[in-house]
């Protein structure tokens, strides 16, 4: 039988440069990983999450850390080691300022990779004015004109669109609660995708999207396994939706992201 | 919106969440698919797109398939499919099941007639989509056509391929059959499959943990493939 085309081509979605300048996350130019439209072999970013203050954070997940957890800079090049392609540090709100800025340079430094910090607007300020050999993203609700990537949390495409207009952000339409909403999360990025790629320049930022929740969902008898499990496949339907980046808490889930990555990119 | 098919009074396609199934290998001798099957229903029982079972030839022995086949059908009255090299085998095992199993395995001209013979629906399988197009246009009975996916990569190309085409060629516009392995890549395949248009995932093994996770996905992208 003979067959109609069907690739597709689509406007080029915006590339921003992260950390020393020598990480690039977006540029998508087709949907995720189609080789029939034309895609561009680059695979989504992995950050591993740090988190200063453990007091909530599950045990299961600290267990595979090696102890190292306990030092945020530390796990942040724990992460490097592992393959992470970013850090993704949480500053709890009763850090001191200086502090905080301290331990963002520290794990800069010692990782030299991308880093995204999620800490209270007086921290980040902070941060921002004080660090300026890389480009850190930096949770706010504005964009950002400092040399920093902005990371905007956005309920849909529409308020994407109206926040950010065409400054470089990154746009973060939250995490994964629960698997009933996993699928209006994947929707949510795909329509912004889909108008980014129609040539919308207001919806073409990088986005990332955080998958740790299934950490925090364990129900009696997961195992760090299935959460692993969990997580990877979150992070693979999010990535098949158009993530950029990925915010995750497992070793396992993060290995499996960055090889799922590059099948699908085919690197 | 693609194309529905019925196998063992279970709808295929459309808006329904994805088709789950385990499969039951016939080397295991039919007194250990038995075991297997009882095994199969244990971890899934609760959960609800695991509503059939495989029961694949991989010894070439009809008696011992036909066999297999009738053993698993006094337990289980879930949907069956079929699965061998040998059209006399299908034809004999597919006499014994009451609702008719979906039957796979062998090559196009033997699927159609066996589909002829015994109204059973057939999945056909090719890595040529111009092929397998070719199969669905010929074939006197309902399909589900399979791709024949080796890796995530290519269930993506080609699922979406298919996809795009039922739009416009009424041959494509029929349900998709993944067919994988087992363990964490096979959920990984089997997880592309469910977000990207497939409606009836075939696996060969997957623990309850898998099982959980895949059938809570066939949920949350049910009417999101179309």
């Amino acid at each position: 039988m003979r067959l109609p085309k069907t690739s597709r081509t689509a406007s080029e979605l915006k590339e921003l440069r992260l950390g020393k300048g020598d990480y690039a996350a977006g540029g998508a130019r087709s949907l995720p990983f189609l080789d029939l439209d034309g895609a561009r072999r680059r695979r989504p970013l992995v950050f591993g999450e740090v988190i200063d203050d453990l007091s909530s954070y599950p045990g299961l997940a600290a267990e595979m850390f090696s102890g190292r957890q306990t030092d945020p800079a530390e796990w942040a090049v724990m992460w490097k080691e592992i393959g992470a392609d970013g850090v993704c540090l949480r500053i709890a709100d009763n850090n001191d300022v200086q502090s905080a800025v301290s331990l963002v340079r520290t794990v800069c430094d010692r990782t030299r990779l991308p880093v995204t910090v999620d800490a209270s607007a007086d921290i980040i300020e902070a941060v921002a004015s004080e660090i300026k050999d890389s480009i850190l993203m930096l949770l706010s609700d504005h964009v950002r004109d400092d040399g920093h990537i902005a990371v905007i949390g956005c309920r849909d495409a529409d308020m994407a669109s109206s926040v950010c207009g065409e400054h470089d952000a990154v746009v973060s339409f939250g995490h994964v609660t629960e698997a009933a909403e996993l699928g209006d999360l994947v929707g949510r990025i795909e329509e912004y995708r889909a108008r980014g790629l129609s040539g919308d320049r207001t919806c073409s930022n990088p986005v990332i999207i955080d998958v740790t929740y299934a950490w925090d969902a364990l129900d009696e008898g997961w195992d760090a396994r299935r959460a692993s499990m969990l997580e990877a496949t979150e992070a693979l339907a999010v990535m098949l939706a158009g993530a950029d980046m990925l915010i995750v808490r497992g070793p396992g889930a993060a290995d499996m992201a960055r090889v799922y990555g590059e099948e699908l990119a085919d690197l | 919106m693609t194309g529905t098919i019925t196998f063992s009074d279970i709808t295929v396609g459309g808006d329904s969440p994805a088709v789950l199934s385990l499969s039951i290998t016939d080397a295991l001798g039919p007194q250990m698919a038995a075991v297997r099957i009882v095994e199969i229903m244990e971890r899934t029982s609760d959960l609800d797109n695991f509503k059939a079972v495989c029961i694949r030839d991989d010894i070439s022995d009809p008696e011992i398939y036909t066999e297999t086949v009738r053993v698993v059908s006094t337990v289980w009255d879930g949907g069956m499919i079929l699965e061998s090299r040998n059209p006399a085998s299908l034809l004999t095992a597919s006499a014994l099941i009451g609702n008719l199993p979906l039957i796979t395995g062998c090559d196009c001209t033997s699927l159609s007639e066996l589909g002829s013979i015994t109204g059973c629906p057939v999945a056909f399988r090719s890595a040529d989509i111009s092929d397998l197009l070719d199969m669905v246009e010929s074939s006197p009975v309902g399909c589900v056509i399979d791709p024949a996916t080796d890796n995530m990569k290519s269930c993506l190309e080609r699922n979406t391929d298919l996809h795009r085409l039922s739009e416009r060629i009424p041959e494509a516009d029929r349900p998709i059959m993944t067919r994988t392995w087992s363990g964490e890549y096979a959920l990984a395949v089997a997880s592309v499959s469910v977000m990207r248009y497939g409606s009836l995932i075939v696996i060969d093994d997957l623990d309850r943990d898998g099982c959980v996770i895949l059938n809570g996905l066939a949920n949350t992208f049910r009417g999101h493939r179309n």
